[in-house]
């Protein structure tokens, strides 16, 4: 099929004037490339994907970090029963005591340090045995002498107190 | 879609750049500038205050050049170790951000920007050892199976031969 010069042109956009349709929809194209089908090729299918995968993008973003954090959750819970303490009263417990580890890193320790994991979990049941809390499942820690240090830690605003 | 449209990498350098030696993956530095225009003043600002030969004595290693180029907007041309070309827009920058510039292409690697799937990456990344269930002794998955936790499960071919020979012996006798 031989086609004349002038229909391979394209109209060249310019200001208050229609510019070529091919470059509004080359534009969605691009994006559809590795959709399936013809929602990949044809520009009135690949519109409406293209416009919703946006919608789904953007509605990911607040899901994406709930979910990570029940992931998180999950991972912490099951490492700590292993231990014999819920997952909340880790979490809860090592901020009482200022240790600032987030979810994300305490899920990190429990794959990959167990051991570090384990003292945390530690630390939590001293602390709450010393308060009198004693979770029903967990073995007793391994003695320590605290001092009241983990009821009353040492941080920079209270140093004056310890001084 | 964003994934499949950009795929994440991991962090990684050139020929592990940086593990034992590190050298520099920038080569050569262009900035490219009118004389005249007002958008090109920080770059001229950039030159005149000095910063771009302290830039240049600083970095040996780096071919530094200088390119006027007549009712052209200013820009940042950096070319790396692995043939990679970056252009950086300074058009109506300030100075400083030049600077900035400069000195941001010194330490890049000239790899394709492109999203992580971490800003950390370890080839080693447990030194106590990745957990098991054996880490701790075997106190996980413990139980006997058949578990009345778990649904039915048909009868096995054993057991269907013992159900038969039930029922013929209660029919014989």
């Amino acid at each position: 099929m031989h086609l004349t010069c002038p229909l391979w042109v394209r109209r060249i956009p310019k200001i208050y004037r229609n510019n070529d349709p091919f470059y509004l929809r080359n534009l969605y194209l691009q994006f559809s490339f590795l959709f399936r089908g013809r929602s990949s090729r044809c520009f009135r299918l690949a519109e409406q994907r293209v416009i919703k995968a946006f919608q789904h993008m953007n509605a990911m973003r607040a899901v994406r970090k709930d979910r990570f954090k029940q992931l998180c959750d999950e991972r912490i819970d099951a490492a700590c029963a292993q231990h014999g303490i819920p997952g909340k009263m880790l979490v809860d417990g090592l901020g009482r005591m200022n240790i600032q580890l987030n979810r994300k890193m305490l899920q990190q320790l429990a794959i990959y340090e167990p051991y570090s994991f384990k003292s945390l979990t530690d630390l939590v049941k001293q602390y709450h045995s010393e308060l009198g809390i004693v979770p029903p499942n967990a073995e007793p820690p391994a003695p320590v002498v605290t001092r009241g240090l983990l009821q009353s830690p040492i941080v920079p605003g209270n140093r004056k107190y310890y001084e | 879609m964003s994934r499949q449209m950009l795929p994440r990498v991991f962090l990684s350098q050139p020929l592990q750049n940086g593990v034992s030696r590190y050298t520099c993956q920038l080569k050569r530095i262009t900035l490219k500038f009118c004389k005249f225009r007002p958008n090109s003043l920080g770059a001229r600002e950039f030159i005149e205050n000095g910063d771009f030969l302290e830039f240049a004595r600083a970095n040996p290693q780096v071919a530094c050049y200088l390119k006027p180029r007549r009712n052209r907007p200013p820009v940042l041309q950096a070319e790396f170790a692995n043939g990679s070309v970056q252009l950086a827009r300074i058009d109506s920058f300030p100075a400083e951000f030049v600077r900035r510039w400069f000195w941001l292409m010194r330490g890049r690697s000239g790899d394709d920007l492109l999203p992580l799937h971490e800003n950390l990456r370890s080839f080693h990344p447990s030194v106590q050892g990745v957990w098991t269930p054996f880490t701790f002794g075997r106190s996980v998955g413990l139980g006997d199976l058949p578990d009345s936790r778990h649904r039915p499960m048909s009868p096995s071919a054993t057991e269907l031969i013992q159900q038969l020979h039930r029922l013929q012996s209660a029919r014989m006798s």
